[in-house]
């Protein structure tokens, strides 16, 4: 008796083991029985031409249609080449895909989202350089303009744009109308737009309408700093910031014509729900939200006519802008090169440019035939195609290794400046310092 | 004798058997902190002493890491930020638990009503809960600053928005949250204190103040010593509601430790020095519980 209680227990304890170690175990039995049937495959029909199956990762791909439709398309032509999609929502994508890419998961294409993060996993070998790749394709690099050399990373290619996105200065013509102020021009200064503002801005409570708003980004800050020329935000001098903070400071705190910093944030503000609700009347942003406004108009979530002009300057500088390109990249793991370089060929070129320009969206290659799709899109205001030629276009950050925890820093500091707890001077001054602490402890 | 010796093998089979059964009782919980627990801070003990970038091979850089968080302005910042959070939060923590706990036994009526109102702060999701707080502290829209406002207060502070509020704002909260909790092991502790206590008192002249000071007071000190480290502990690993509500700011007016360890890790993915923050607040905290336990006899009055 006892001792069957004894063996039981014993049993029991067994089984415990057993079952957790099982479940360590079965991936291995599984990746190895999936080999093996691989393996009785290609042993079967040993001329059939193998079924690839690549892993893609974007941002909201169900949500915004565009990169579904370059999926679609791609497979439609190479249906020897499966394409399993996933979709992460755009505000995690950056932390989501490195956490994946470090936990070894096989995503064999995939867009970088912003220039650090793409910075941060060259560093960490996670992309392939494609050099050889398009040296041996003979591919023509014309159609990606200056874009090209700025996604280098010491002189070595990482990627192809698969769109190239830079600012401007969108305005809810309805607003304008009312108050009977003339439209923005391509030719705006900063004072202009801060004196438009101004104006524009009236009423109390639901019935309040901004001058402009302003997102709650660094980068919506440091803007007006670097369409100067003076250098980027890894190495050029913070000084350059100054007047464009103390604009948006004038603007938010002293005018009052546009929400300050502080209710944006602590109310989770977004530029695309503010500006489509209609009571804001200028908005610079970047060109991704064409494509969201006509989007969002057809869907039925608002009625704005809204236009676009070029981003205004400083008084006495030739027109500028800031940008970002979104490469798209090959996982340095991946054990389908070729077909992850066709796909990868597919968005980054001339298929996949025709498709974004349909949707309104700047693909990081340009020739005259993409251009014309673009332009012939009844959706687009057609007094917009001259904003977008903006001829001076500054990266956001450099794809330079730094550029996150600086931007991080960065990001801060101007929230010390926009909510008024520090004077302009005093944040540029300590973002000197604290530039050289990270330079110092990253040598 | 043999009879004696067979039942003293029997004795010692049983114990066996007994043995083997908790420790069958024991296992799935400690597998699960074995795994989830013990190795990693195992593994970030050892990560701590080495760079790694969760991609690239780690390498052992020795005691860098330690070297380095003296020199980085965000860790000493996050530091005493996060020491200046506790010795606040748990003073107040405990005196608004006390004082609720002390009001609730007094027989108000109603007590379970009240009793589960208090302690529903605790049991909703911080997450909802931040948000929610992050509505109230609005500068210009936010019902606290509205009230303010009608009480004659024109410049009411700019809570989440400015430097010097921002702390106190996320400690109000924070006190809110978890008096609640504390409360209930108060009023556990009150309830058992013996009412014979209180009649002898009352016999001897003494006034409400002097029964607290003198009875309630020593005869709760073992809640008390409980809810001083759980507190303590809980209020070092701060990171939920300064993540949503703060991010850390304004600037770096609300980053603590916790905050700190997460951006180097997942942001700046630097494993490595990571760990290293993780060792430092284990070590203090480690220490803190130590010298209260060192010290229990001194004050914590177990005799009933």
């Amino acid at each position: 008796m006892e001792n069957a209680k004894k063996r039981i227990a014993l049993l029991l304890t067994f089984l415990m083991v057993v079952t957790f170690f099982a479940g360590c175990g079965k991936k291995v039995e599984q990746t190895q029985s999936a080999a093996n049937t691989e393996k009785k495959e290609s042993k079967a029909q040993p001329e059939e031409k193998e079924q690839v199956k690549l892993k893609f990762s974007c941002w909201d791909y169900e949500t915004s249609g565009y990169d579904k439709e370059i999926i679609e398309t791609f497979k439609k032509m190479n249906p020897d080449i499966g394409i399993e999609v996933l979709d992460i929502a755009a505000k995690e994508y950056a932390d989501k895909l490195t956490v994946m890419l470090a936990g070894g998961e096989a995503i064999d294409v995939f867009y970088a989202k912003d220039p650090s993060s793409f910075a941060g996993m060259v560093l960490k070998n996670q992309i392939m350089p494609i050099d050889e790749l398009v040296a041996k394709d003979n591919l023509n690099l014309e159609p990606y303009g200056s874009m090209m050399e700025k996604l280098k990373i010491d002189g070595k290619l990482y990627g192809l744009p698969y769109r190239s996105d830079y600012w401007l200065l969108f305005y809810n013509k309805d607003l304008f109308d009312q108050a009977k102020i003339a439209y923005p021009t391509n030719d705006w200064t900063w004072n202009d737009f801060k004196e438009t503002s101004k104006k524009l801005t009236s009423g109390e409570g639901n019935n309040k309408i901004y001058g402009s708003y302003i997102q709650t980004w660094a980068s919506a800050y440091f803007l007006m700093g670097l369409q100067k020329g003076a250098g980027n935000m890894v190495e050029g001098s913070y000084s350059m910031l100054k007047d464009g903070l103390e604009l948006l400071c004038d603007i938010q705190l002293k005018d009052k014509s546009a929400a300050d910093y502080a209710t944006n944030k602590s109310m989770g503000a977004h530029y695309r729900g503010i500006f489509e609700k209609g009571n804001v009347g200028m908005l610079y942003m970047g060109t991704w939200f064409i494509n969201a406004l006509v989007k969002d108009k057809q869907d039925g979530k608002h009625n704005i006519n809204w236009g676009i002009v070029q981003m205004p300057v400083w008084e006495g500088s030739n027109d500028a802008t800031i940008g970002l390109t979104t490469p798209v990249v090959i996982n340095s793991k991946t054990k389908h090169k070729d077909a992850a370089w066709k796909l990868a060929k597919f968005i980054g070129g001339k298929e996949g440019a025709k498709i974004l320009a349909k949707n309104l969206l700047i693909p990081g290659y340009m020739d005259e035939e993409v251009m014309k799709i673009f332009n012939e899109n009844p959706d687009f205001p057609k007094e917009g195609q001259d904003a977008l030629k903006t001829n001076n276009i500054y990266l956001e950050w450099p794809a330079h290794k730094l550029s996150g925890l600086l931007g991080k820093m960065v990001d801060e500091e101007i929230q010390m400046v926009a909510t008024g707890n520090k004077t302009v001077d005093a944040a540029i001054a300590d973002m000197e310092k604290r530039r050289k602490e990270i330079m110092e402890q990253n040598k | 004798m043999t009879e004696k010796k067979s039942k003293s093998k029997k004795g010692k089979a049983i114990i066996q058997r007994n043995r083997i059964t908790a420790y069958c009782f024991l296992l799935p919980n400690f597998i699960g902190f074995f795994i989830f627990t013990f190795i990693p801070v195992l593994a970030a003990f050892v990560l701590s002493f080495m760079q790694w970038d969760s991609a690239n091979p780690a390498k052992f850089i020795g005691l860098k890491n330690f070297e380095l968080m003296f020199k980085d302005s965000s860790f000493i910042i996050s530091f005493w930020n996060t020491i200046c959070y506790t010795f606040t939060t748990v003073p107040l923590t405990i005196i608004v638990a006390l004082a609720l706990a002390v009001a609730l036994n007094n027989g108000v009526k109603g007590i379970t009503v009240f009793r589960a109102i208090h302690f529903f702060p605790h049991v909703a999701s911080i997450v909802a809960i931040s948000v929610v707080w992050q509505f109230l502290y609005n500068a210009d829209f936010g019902p606290i600053n509205m009230f303010l406002k009608t009480m004659g207060i024109n410049d009411p502070p700019r809570w989440t928005a400015s430097v010097q509020w921002a702390m106190p704002a996320v400690i109000i909260m924070s006190v809110w949250k978890s008096a609640g909790y504390y409360m209930v092991m108060f009023l556990s502790g009150l309830k058992s204190i013996s009412n014979q206590l209180y009649e002898a008192a009352t016999i001897d002249g003494a006034n409400a103040w002097e029964k607290f000071w003198s009875i309630t007071l020593p005869m709760l000190s073992p809640t008390m010593f409980f809810v001083v480290i759980m507190c303590l502990i809980n209020s070092f690993k701060v990171f939920d509601q300064i993540y949503i509500m703060t991010e850390g700011g304004p600037g770096r007016a609300t980053s603590v430790l916790v905050y700190q360890i997460y951006s180097q890790a997942f942001i700046n993915f630097k494993f490595g020095y990571a760990s290293a923050m993780a060792l430092i607040l284990f070590l203090i905290i480690f220490i803190i519980t130590f010298i209260q336990f060192r010290f229990q006899e001194k004050w914590v009055n177990y005799t009933n």
